[in-house]
This record gives structure tokens, C-alpha cells and sequence, in this order.
């Protein structure tokens, strides 16, 4: 059922966080499109950025999310919409602070060692990164 | 029952913060390491990206602004089981638009920005082209109905 009658301060957070979201969400795409687009930009470091976009997209859906939660809401049963967005939004916070932290490092690993000695531990990053959080937001 | 709130609300807080913070003073660290490896180089004209060298201190810079606000909100909402709305609403702009801030401090760097500006100037160039060759038709067509009347 719509919910028409939310609160003043209700309504300046959702239209802060519907913009802002947005903006995020387009920006994360349009790196996205920037890297599957061009063959110049499938190298090792960029990839790297590619998949801190991409947590950060997820983060922003969750964002995203939460001002159409608020809109429509669920009924008291319907639990797991709000888990799922929860879930969502904690997954992707959690996943950009390890790619972050991933980058970070690599950075500081580029400079005694070059990066091509680095990518064949690429899957373990993905798992660090991705798969790691998503465990972890279960919890 | 109010026990048990709070050792939620702990766990939920450390396993999201805890990493915050890590990331906020690693990333610190790390990056401090960089430049002043970087300044050595720079000193000995060794420096090959100065751009980078000047892009560098915003990376932990980014984290720390965007997610400070977010962090002492939490805390308070945690300690006093109350909410200030300056706070929230901060809180929830930092969140929501984090992923356009990496954007623009990760992805946008002098090779893509190439790349953009290429992209940009090719549409532009094709338009030109595509509107002169417009215009050379009209002309055409022009010159020929004046050639028939004439």
C-alpha cells in the first residue's frame, strides 16, 4: 500500500538520498560502460577500479532501495524485503571498504614489485572483495 | 531483552565501523608511504606521474570526510537511543553518493579523461560533418532549381 503521509524530515532525507543515489548510480554505470566499452581500459589496474565501482553501485542500489522502502511499505509480514535491502546495503559498504583497502595495498605493492606479478592473484582478490562481505552481511 | 538489543546493536556496529575505521587509518598509512616514496623521487627527478603525486593525499582524504559524519551518527544513535536529523540527513548523503566521489577520485584519472574528451570531440567532429554534408546538398539542390529557372 502507498504511503502518502511520511513525515517533513522523513521526506528531506528521501529527497536527499533519491539524488544523491541516482548521481552515485549513474557515475558507477558510466565507469562500467567506460571499461566494457573500451579495449584500452580491460587492463589489470583498471579492473581493479571496476570492481570498487561496482560495490559501490551496489551500495548506492541499496540507498536507491530504501527510498522506494519507504514509499511502499511492505506489511508487517513482508520482512524480507527490508532484510534484502539491508542486506544489500551493508554487502556493498562492506565490499567498497575492502576494495578500497585492496587498492590501497596493491598500490603500495607496485612499488617495489610490478603489477603483472600481482594479477595472478586476482580470483583471491574477487574472493576478499565480493565474497568475503557477502558472508560477513550475513551475520 | 535489553541486553541482548545492545549486544546486537554492538556486533552490527563492529562489523560494519570496525572496517571503516581500519580502512580510514590503513589507507592513512598507506598513503602516506606513497607520497613520501614518491617525494624522494620526486626529489632525485625521478617522478614520472606529478599529477598522481598530487592526487594521492585524497584518497584517504575521501574516506575519512565522507564517512566521519556517518560514524559519529551511528555512535551517538548507539549511545544515547536517539536521533539528530542534521546528523542523519548528512549521514545519508554521505552514503548515497560515496560511489560518485570514488568515481571521481579512482576512475577519472588522465588516461580516461583522455579517452572522455576523445569520445566527446568524435560525436562533435561527426555531427560537423554530417551537417556540412547537410548544407552541401541544400546548396546542390539550390544551385540546380536556380540553374533550371535560369
Amino acid at each position: 500500500m502507498n504511503n502518502f503521509t511520511l513525515d517533513y524530515q522523513n521526506q528531506i532525507i528521501l529527497a536527499i538520498s533519491l539524488p544523491s543515489s541516482s548521481l552515485s548510480m549513474l557515475a558507477t554505470s558510466f565507469v562500467l560502460a567506460l571499461h566494457f566499452l573500451n579495449p584500452s581500459l580491460q587492463n589489470f589496474p583498471f579492473r581493479l577500479i571496476v570492481y570498487l565501482q561496482t560495490a559501490d553501485f551496489i551500495m548506492s542500489f541499496g540507498q536507491f532501495m530504501n527510498v522506494f522502502m519507504h514509499n511502499y511499505r511492505p506489511s508487517d509480514d513482508d520482512y524480507f524485503l527490508c532484510h534484502l535491502q539491508a542486506y544489500i546495503s551493508q554487502y556493498g559498504a562492506l565490499s567498497t571498504m575492502i576494495w578500497a583497502i585492496i587498492i590501497a595495498t596493491l598500490m603500495v605493492l607496485s612499488l617495489n614489485r610490478t603489477l603483472k606479478a600481482i594479477e595472478k592473484y586476482e580470483k583471491i582478490l574477487i574472493f576478499i572483495g565480493f565474497h568475503f562481505p557477502a558472508l560477513l552481511s550475513i551475520m | 531483552m535489553q541486553q541482548n538489543e545492545l549486544l546486537m546493536d554492538l556486533l552490527m556496529f563492529f562489523m560494519y565501523y570496525l572496517f571503516l575505521w581500519f580502512a580510514m587509518i590503513y589507507n592513512s598509512f598507506v598513503m602516506f608511504y606513497i607520497r613520501r616514496t614518491l617525494k624522494k623521487l620526486k626529489e632525485m627527478n625521478l617522478m614520472k606521474d606529478e599529477q598522481f603525486y598530487q592526487k594521492i593525499k585524497f584518497f584517504p582524504l575521501v574516506l575519512i570526510i565522507w564517512w566521519i559524519v556517518p560514524s559519529i551518527h551511528r555512535l551517538y544513535m548507539m549511545v544515547y537511543r536517539e536521533d539528530i536529523f542534521i546528523l542523519a540527513a548528512i549521514h545519508v548523503f554521505c552514503e548515497s553518493s560515496y560511489g560518485f566521489a570514488n568515481m571521481m577520485l579512482y576512475a577519472l584519472n588522465p588516461k580516461v579523461k583522455k579517452i572522455i574528451e576523445k569520445k566527446i570531440k568524435g560525436f562533435f567532429a561527426k555531427e560537423e560533418k554530417k551537417r556540412i554534408e547537410d548544407n552541401t546538398v541544400d546548396l546542390n539542390s539550390a544551385n540546380s532549381y536556380l540553374n533550371v529557372n535560369n
